[in-house]
């Protein structure tokens, strides 16, 4: 019976491995069209982030924080997943996912003539990870993998209970890292495979078989908690919504305050919100003109090994802030003479990055939602490029103008302020909630917020840095584009 | 009001202030004239790279573009966003031409071989 996860892998593998060699460079994206941030506005969001931080640790001190952390309000009271609006959700979202698989094996193979490409990495990537910020954890509902494991309980009149445990101390959250990890990489540096739709259906196809099989084998429950990468994901992102979902009541809260009720239970996932962060930020920097006279610097032998090099850093960069964070974590450690090891603290803390990483990702990427986004408009009319014209939009061309530079900068700077405040803020409750003296909570936070700062002004730097225009050694598709 | 709020309301307002004092005045002010710019470049392409020419274009809203390009191939050059393209013959020299009404950062590309070449950066009113 070991076979089942053997033969999943394997499976995964041999899927990846085919994919490999297929096209040079690419950004799978398409463009955002972003202008630098210029350099008064960087300035001025690094300084209103240092002061923010200090006022919100002046004027918190004194909350002392119960319970969970916060309070919330009940709007819905009942809400059965027996509803039809549930059911019409649930419905609509596997129809959504069965047409994805099926465009990308009988539609066109030009990504921005398929449904499937648009749909998946910028509607569902994104568009759904920035709606979940907003309205809370919908995915356990919606998960279609979730649904299609439901039926087949109900099929086989059997629970998916496990076959055997789920190894939660070693494995942890490192098989939804793995998954991010590919994820990212097939995003931007599969040298365009992940974008066609091909490969793109046999993906999620795949993934979800493998998905499947993994809840049969450690349960539903382990797998939807540790192994599924957007259950992770998502729910992650999801605390920092002011809306939340429990025993079928909707209740409101403060935006941000979801990070309190729990931390972080395994090394891992710390870890993976080390990448949330630092994925974002290398796909940021690898477009600056500083990584390009960086990597212009390294040894010969390295010179137009781009995608070797781009997929080594990826891995590697979320162990960079990891170091970081570590060593900051420590110096708290030693200034208030914790009883806690560094390894405790780290968890404890990790949270308090999330609004960080949220609101990164959201400065980075909600451009290329609202420009890039639109190209979902045209194949909504032909979902296969077959010509049809369902709705009257096969014709529709992508308004770039959609919205401004400087209307850009001011979303960009604003969110990372408000992010970082965020994050400053639930460090903050966290420390008063381990540390029972004040004065300690309040010491404790200095380390923290130096971090933190860090973090935020690295996000502002990147933005703010020139672009470099791609050297004719590596160049770069750009097929989700305008045309 | 508590110490809290003035606080809050003091840091609010010093933010504010900051950011109106900080934010460079609009172009339209410092130059009054209020008509167009015509701006034009020349890029010269050879093996794929260009030899000549500025690899950033730098322009401001609202300004009239031209961007003659001479390329020692057959290929089309397409300049992404405003989505403008020019079919060259070897030493024939072609261009762009529009109406920068929208900011961003917009690149060009040889587009049968897909390689970059610059980009057209269009700076905000």
């Amino acid at each position: 019976m070991r076979l089942s996860k053997q033969t999943s892998l394997w499976t995964l593998l041999t899927v990846l491995a085919a994919l490999v060699p297929q096209a040079a460079s690419a950004h799978a994206f398409g463009q955002t069209y972003t202008l630098p941030v210029p350099l008064w506005l960087f300035m001025y969001g690094a300084a209103a982030a240092v002061i923010v931080s200090f006022l919100i640790i002046g004027l918190a001190v004194n909350k002392k924080p119960t319970g969970q952390g916060y309070t919330t309000t009940d709007l819905v009271s009942s809400l059965a997943s027996s509803h039809w609006a549930v059911q019409v959700l649930q419905i609509l979202s596997v129809l959504l996912f069965v047409l994805t698989i099926i465009a990308g094996f009988i539609g066109v193979q030009q990504p921005y003539l398929n449904f499937n490409v648009p749909f998946f990495w910028i509607i569902f990537m994104l568009g759904l990870t920035y709606l979940i910020a907003i309205i809370g954890n919908i995915w356990p509902i919606i998960n279609p993998l979730q649904i299609g494991v439901g039926w087949l309980e109900r099929l086989t009149g059997r629970h998916f209970t496990g076959v055997e445990p789920y190894p939660a101390k070693t494995l942890g959250y490192w098989p939804a890292l793995a998954t991010y990890y590919i994820i990212v990489w097939l995003e931007l540096f599969s040298g365009g495979a992940g974008i066609v739709p091909r490969n793109l259906s046999v993906l999620l196809l795949s993934y979800g078989l493998i998905t499947i099989a993994f809840a049969y084998w450690y349960g539903r429950q382990a797998w939807f908690k540790y192994g599924e990468f957007f259950s992770v994901f998502f729910g992650l992102v999801s605390k920092v919504a002011p809306l939340e979902y429990q025993g079928g009541k909707i209740k409101l809260r403060l935006p941000f305050v979801g990070l309190l009720k729990d931390s972080a239970d395994h090394f891992s996932l710390v870890v993976f919100i080390m990448f949330m962060l630092s994925s974002t930020g290398f796909d940021g920097l690898k477009e600056t003109s500083t990584w390009g006279r960086f990597v212009a610097s390294l040894p010969v032998w390295l010179h137009g090994k781009t995608q070797l090099l781009d997929s080594t850093f990826l891995a590697l960069s979320p162990f960079v802030l990891l170091t970081l964070y570590w060593c900051f974590i420590w110096l708290m450690r030693r200034v208030t003479s914790a009883k806690e090891t560094t390894g405790q603290l780290a968890k404890v803390f990790a949270f308090s990055l999330v609004p960080i990483a949220v609101v990164y990702n959201v400065a980075h990427y909600f451009t290329l939602l609202l420009v890039q986004g639109q190209s979902i408009i045209r194949p909504l009319s032909d979902p296969f490029g077959f010509g049809w014209n369902l709705f009257g939009t096969a014709g529709y061309k992508l308004n770039i103008g959609i919205i401004g530079a400087a209307t850009v900068w001011y979303s960009q700077v604003a969110l990372i302020v408000i992010g970082h405040m965020a994050a400053v803020y639930v460090a903050h409750i966290e420390a008063l909630k381990i540390y029972p003296n004040t004065k300690k909570a309040l010491v404790s936070q200095y380390p923290m917020l130096g971090l933190m700062v860090l973090y935020t002004m690295l996000s502002l730097w990147i933005i703010a840095q020139p672009i470099a225009v791609a050297p004719s050694a590596l160049p770069q598709t750009r097929i989700l584009r305008t045309q | 009001m508590d110490r809290k709020s003035l606080v809050i309301g003091v840091a609010v307002l010093a933010l504010i202030g900051a950011f109106v004092v900080l934010k460079p005045k609009p172009k339209t002010q410092t130059t009054p004239q209020q008509t167009v710019q015509q701006k034009t470049f020349t890029l010269e392409i050879k093996d794929k790279k260009l030899i000549s020419g500025p690899e950033t274009i730098q322009v401001n809203q609202g300004d009239e573009v031209t961007i003659k390009i001479t390329l020692d191939a057959t290929d089309e050059v397409h300049l992404h966003g405003y989505d403008k393209s020019v079919e060259l013959e070897p030493n024939q020299p072609g261009e762009i031409k529009f109406t920068a009404d929208t900011s961003g950062r917009f690149p060009f590309e040889l587009e049968g071989s897909k390689t970059e070449l610059g980009a057209v950066e269009v700076a905000p009113k």
